[in-house]
């Protein structure tokens, strides 16, 4: 869609059109949910964090100005921070796992990964237990900086790179295995 | 190979848009919880914006000592002789002596109501002469009375019978004189007539010694009003399926009440009325649901053991270890449990001071439709359903209900502050399941109403 259009359709949100809102949300739901699902360890959770994303967005859709930047960043940005602030608050209801502290070192990562499927990426990413996921996402997807990983998730920078080289490594061995499989006929 | 290979490449593999996301049924999910939290927002506005009004009309409303009409007014007498003169013809005039007898015709100023009588108190014995039935005519040409535009030369009866004839004009001649009216004799040859401020309810509305009548008094018995109570809810569960109702317990917390609707409210006497209405109540629980997921992770190079040799060096032991993990994440829900109601009410309105009424009033609330929504566990087990299809009846529910207010009495219209409680008396669930269910709350609200006739 081309970004005047966009503009023109963010106007409508601004002014409460109701045919903005559903225009906006059909146009952009898609990318919010491919972030959704990434943070969330099943559809339905991701389903839910969605729609937190968009009650946000058409409350805070009067913040966004077109002079500072485009649309999907600022969208992308504010969907993240709402996810966060979602883990956050039910963070105490959840039990963390700590992935082991040893894995084999070498590269698990075979160079097939033309058969790498992005639903196998995504199951690896939502095996990943708490806190590795989210520093995972921030540093691979995000491109977040530890310093900021870390200022987010309220811990330290050296744990923030502990946990992403934990977790990558873990997900290099799932993904290795997912790949054999799939070379194998397994899958 | 670059480091960031990895990273890369998930990113290039990994959509930036989920294709396959439904976003008709989102969209739908979405606008029914925007317009859930509309509605919400509105309810609480309303509240908000009630109470504050209420309040500020408490804190400001004027005393009932500077309300126009109703201070003292001194009323200078002619004569002072000790006789009493008595009349048998028909009269408007006021001034009667409490020891004339009771077949004596009545006067104007005997109230029907019997309430906001005004008192008038003589020290001094005076000679009390009762004047030719005052026209309506000669009413419009009365002068006002006032502590420093009396007339001395003035009959005093006269002119307490105009002003008398305007706070009570549905006097009739059957009734007896309120024992609170009197006149004795003046010491300072005036009379002193004054008025206790008035229990002024809408249905006894009365005119005060001085003050032009505004108004027909309101002398309606249907009120209709609007009422909304928030307040904390109870579940009590009971029956022969413990593991059942055990597991319901650990998942399920009631929350709150909100009760809305309309009242219609009849007085069959001065201070009593029975009430009816339509209630639209919603129930809610919040459901814990939690996640538990187990995975096993092979690690195969895991640190197994250690080995201390015999010159003290160590050696770890590496080796395949599955690790067990278990995932477990909470998620809440709400169950929300909404009825038509229809209550049948008998009450009493009792004054509290000034223009402030205090009402209870307690009976049954019968449900008359329900609709239920969010998921319950099953009664065969772990499978969770629709609790729109779940164990309960639709309609059929009884409640008694206690409601307490305080209400402020306007002229046609009463608006205040209450306290209200419900009892469940009947099983919410349905008559074929072996557990019984029945809901409690306590609430506080806001009541307006308005008189229909």
């Amino acid at each position: 869609m081309h970004e005047v259009h966009l503009l023109h359709i963010i106007e409508g949100c601004r002014q409460g059109k109701a045919r903005a809102d559903e225009a906006r949300f059909r146009r952009v739901a898609p990318r919010v949910a491919a972030i959704a699902r990434r943070y969330a360890t099943d559809e339905p959770q991701a389903h839910d964090y969605v729609q937190e994303c968009f009650v946000t967005v058409f409350e805070k859709i009067n913040r966004y100005d077109p002079q500072r930047g485009q649309f999907e960043p600022w969208l992308h940005r504010l969907c993240v921070n709402v996810i966060l602030q979602i883990l956050r608050k039910n963070k105490s209801a959840q039990t963390t796992v700590e992935l082991p502290l040893e894995l084999p070192d070498g590269d698990f990562w075979e160079p097939e990964t033309e058969t790498l499927d992005p639903e196998q990426i995504l199951e690896a990413i939502r095996l990943l237990p708490n806190g590795y996921r989210e520093v995972f996402n921030l540093s691979v997807f995000e491109e977040w900086p530890h310093r900021d990983i870390a200022a987010a998730l309220g811990i330290s920078e050296s744990s923030s790179r502990s946990q992403l080289a934990r977790a990558k490594n873990w997900l290099k061995q799932k993904l290795t295995q997912a790949t054999r499989h799939y070379e194998q006929g397994l899958v | 190979m670059n480091k960031d290979w990895f990273d890369q490449t998930l990113r290039d593999k990994y959509p930036a848009e989920a294709s396959d996301f439904d976003t008709d049924a989102a969209w739908a999910a979405l606008q029914a919880r925007r317009g859930r939290k509309r509605r919400r927002a509105a309810f609480w506005w309303f509240a908000g914006a009630s109470i504050a009004t209420l309040g500020a009309a408490v804190l400001f409303w004027p005393k009932a000592e500077q309300q126009p009409g109703i201070q003292k007014t001194t009323v200078p007498v002619a004569t002072a002789a000790p006789v009493v003169e008595k009349t048998t013809a028909p009269s408007t005039a006021a001034v009667v002596n409490p020891s004339v007898p009771s077949n004596t015709p009545k006067t104007a100023l005997e109230n029907k109501s019997g309430r906001s009588e005004p008192k008038m108190v003589a020290t001094q014995q005076a000679t009390v002469k009762t004047q030719p039935p005052v026209t309506n005519t000669s009413l419009l040409n009365a002068p006002v009375l006032d502590d420093n535009t009396q007339s001395s030369q003035e009959p005093a009866v006269g002119s307490i019978a105009e002003k008398a004839s305007h706070f009570a004009p549905t006097t009739t001649p059957s009734e007896s004189l309120p024992s609170s009216f009197a006149i004795q004799p003046l010491e300072n040859k005036a009379f002193v007539v004054t008025s206790e401020v008035s229990s002024e309810h809408p249905l006894f509305a009365t005119y005060w010694l001085g003050e032009k009548k505004k108004n027909k008094p309101n002398t309606a018995r249907w009120w209709l009003g609007a009422s909304a109570h928030y307040g904390l809810a109870s579940v009590y569960r009971d029956g022969d399926t413990g593991a059942y109702i055990e597991n319901r317990k650990s998942e399920e917390t009631a929350l709150d009440m909100i009760q809305a609707g309309l009242d219609l409210r009849y007085y069959i006497k001065p201070n009593f009325f029975l009430q009816t209405g339509l209630y639209f109540t919603q129930w809610t629980d919040v459901r814990e649901r939690i996640f538990q997921e187990n995975y096993t992770v092979r690690d195969s190079n895991y640190l197994i053991g250690t080995l201390i040799k015999a010159d003290g060096s160590v050696q770890n032991i590496y080796g395949p270890v599955d690790i067990a993990h278990i995932y477990t994440s909470t998620a809440e829900t709400y169950n929300r449990y909404r009825h038509i109601e229809v209550p049948l009410l008998a009450g009493v309105s009792i004054p509290s001071g000034g223009k402030w009424r205090f009402e209870c009033a307690a009976g049954p609330v019968f449900g008359v439709f329900s609709s239920h929504s969010g998921t319950v566990l099953g009664l065969n087990g772990n499978a969770h359903i629709p609790l729109q299809d779940g164990p309960y009846r639709n309609a059929g529910t009884v409640s008694g209900m206690m409601r307490l207010e305080w209400v402020y009495a306007g002229n046609g219209w009463s608006a205040g502050i209450g306290v209200m409680g419900r009892i469940g008396l009947t099983d919410w669930a349905a008559s074929d399941q072996a557990f019984t269910e029945k809901r409690h709350a306590v609430g506080t609200g806001l009541v307006f109403r308005k008189a229909l006739r």
